[in-house]
Formats: structure tokens, C-alpha cells, sequence
């Protein structure tokens, strides 16, 4: 599979909050063994769909200052409700802090009138050139790569 | 991508611990999205792995007979990165369980090194309706499930410890 949990991004305000889609399909692999007799979207793919809404926000905001950003911690993150094939997640991140190397968030998704689930989510901002095996070309590389990607999902211009 | 996030058990006793391995491999293909030239396991993954590992021992605690299912993220901090070539062990601790559900307390390490630390809690939801809908069959621990749990060697009487001593017997 592309691992790319956000299908469209919806509304972006840099530094403070970004809304973005992700469609459940029956065409998604792993759906079969989640579950055979009741497919539905894994609890941790709505944080990943938190996450990645987040890490966009951030690449926004900062105009892709950082190769990698990636989930730190997750705090009190509540499931209220399925999501089956069908269904489409919505998922709004509100920035608490976006800072040099860190940033938090409250996120909450929901499925038309239904809030699905919500919790606070932080992310860690590093570069490749600051890890083993990592360079500052290798950064190049990822930004550009990603600055590719975010053309495909970004709002609309 | 299939929906399996450890490999198998090595330790399970039963009501109290249970210790799964997970090897992550550049085979995998979501690694080469995540991220584009420097792969690394998606956290969330890390904690898909935990709630498989915690759902199981939580599951075999009322014999596979309730659905358990993930309710809440209690907390999770992710230590490390986790890459190609690494082997990371989940350790998970039941903390309390009730008719309604359980909780676990679980760390994930890679080389004795900490990866990560994350509490969950989990819904046995036919005791929990709250107007969600879903099938009346278990659908968690489902025949196919119940095959593979076999190859675990973690049912019934054969849970016993050692998981992986036990299989030889």
C-alpha cells in the first residue's frame, strides 16, 4: 500500500489549524483482517490520520524546515464510535504550540454528525544530517519529495 | 498491507503478562512511503502492535469469548525511531479487568533499549453498546484468528509460560 492517510487537505490557517479527509474503502488491503465480518478503520489509523493532518500543518507553517516529523506522544486519545468502508473521516487539528522542534495539538475526528474520536497528539521535528546515517542531502532529498506530495493533497490554490 | 503487527509471542502467562516480537523489515512495503529515502516504523504501527499483544492477553483472559476492542489511548511516548533490521519486543502488564473491559501497561524495547512506553484500555463492547452497531459473531476472535492463535500456541492449557518452549513439546 502508499502509507498516505490523508486523501485531501480542506482548510489550512498556518500556525494554527488544518481540517483534511480521509475516505475509508473497501478496496483498502488491510480491511480484511480488520475484520473479516466487520471491516472497519483501526483506531490507529485515526491517530495516523491526526498525525499526518499535523504534520502537514507544521511543514505549512514552517515551510518545510524539517525532513522528518514524526509522533512523539499521544495523550488520552478516546474511540467513540466505527468508521466502515463508506464512511469519511474528517479530521481537525487545532495547534496548541508549533515550536522550533516540538509541537502539540488537540485533534478530533468525526463522520458527518458523529465525533469518532479525539485526543491530544505532540510531534517531534528533526533533521536527517542530526542522525546516525542521516545527511543533509538525504534532507534535500525527503523535502523535496515531500513538497511533491503536499501538491497532490494541499488546498486548492 | 495486512493487518498484523507482531510476529509472535515469546512469553504468555496467562491473566498477568505476555511478551510478542515484531521484525521490522525493509519487505515491508509502507517502509518505503515512510519516510520517501530514510524508511522508519510509523509509531501508530508501535502502538498497533501493543494493542494486538495487550487484546490477546486481555482476549484469553474470558477465553477468546468476548470482543475486545481498543477504546482509549491512555498515553504513549515513542523514545526511538524503530528501522530496518530492528527487532522490538511489547511488553504488556494487565493492570485491571472487569466485566465492562481492561487496561494494560505496556513498553516496547528494541536491544534492551526503551522504545516506548503506552497505556490502553480496552472495551469488552457487547457490554458496552452505546448505540454502536456490529455483527452478534465475534468478530475480533474470529475462526481464522482463533487458527493463528493456535500457531501462537497460546490457548487454553498450552498457555503455560514459555510460548515458545511450549510448542516443542
Amino acid at each position: 500500500m502508499k502509507f498516505a492517510l490523508i486523501d485531501r487537505v480542506v482548510e489550512l490557517e498556518p500556525g494554527k489549524r488544518i481540517v483534511a479527509i480521509k475516505n475509508v474503502a473497501l478496496a483498502e488491503e488491510y480491511l480484511q483482517d480488520h475484520f473479516p465480518a466487520f471491516p472497519v478503520l483501526p483506531g490507529v489509523f485515526m491517530v495516523q490520520a491526526m498525525v499526518e493532518a499535523a504534520t502537514w500543518l507544521v511543514r505549512a507553517t514552517e515551510d518545510f524546515a524539517h525532513a522528518l516529523v514524526t509522533l512523539s506522544e499521544v495523550r488520552t486519545v478516546k474511540y467513540q464510535s466505527f468508521l466502515a468502508p463508506g464512511d469519511q473521516l474528517r479530521v481537525e487539528l487545532t495547534a496548541d504550540e508549533i515550536g522550533p522542534v516540538a509541537s502539540s495539538f488537540r485533534g478530533k475526528g468525526s463522520a458527518g454528525d458523529r465525533v469518532v474520536v479525539q485526543g491530544k497528539i505532540y510531534l517531534r521535528h528533526e533533521n536527517l544530517a542530526d542522525l546516525p546515517g542521516g545527511s543533509a542531502d538525504l534532507d534535500a532529498r525527503m523535502i523535496e519529495r515531500l513538497r511533491k506530495h503536499w501538491e497532490l493533497i494541499g488546498p486548492a490554490r | 498491507m495486512r493487518w498484523f503487527w507482531i510476529d509472535r509471542f515469546e512469553q504468555f502467562e496467562p491473566g498477568r503478562r505476555a511478551v510478542a516480537v515484531k521484525c521490522c523489515t525493509l519487505a515491508e512495503e509502507h517502509l518505503h512511503d515512510h519516510m520517501p529515502s530514510w524508511p522508519v516504523m510509523p509509531n501508530c504501527l508501535i502502538l498497533e502492535g501493543m494493542a494486538q499483544t495487550g487484546g490477546i492477553l486481555v482476549g484469553q483472559m474470558r477465553n477468546f469469548t468476548e470482543k475486545v476492542i481498543l477504546a482509549k489511548v491512555t498515553k504513549a511516548s515513542f523514545l526511538r525511531h524503530v528501522r530496518p533490521g530492528d527487532r522490538i519486543l511489547h511488553e504488556a502488564v494487565v493492570e485491571s479487568i472487569s466485566e465492562a473491559g481492561a487496561s494494560i501497561r505496556g513498553t516496547v524495547t528494541c536491544d534492551g533499549q526503551t522504545v516506548a512506553e503506552i497505556s490502553l484500555m480496552f472495551s469488552h463492547i457487547d457490554q458496552n453498546l452505546g448505540g454502536m452497531e456490529f455483527p452478534e459473531e465475534n468478530f475480533v476472535f474470529h475462526e481464522g484468528f482463533k487458527l493463528l492463535l493456535d500457531s501462537f500456541n497460546i490457548r487454553d492449557d498450552a498457555a503455560d509460560g514459555d510460548a515458545s518452549g511450549s510448542q516443542q513439546k
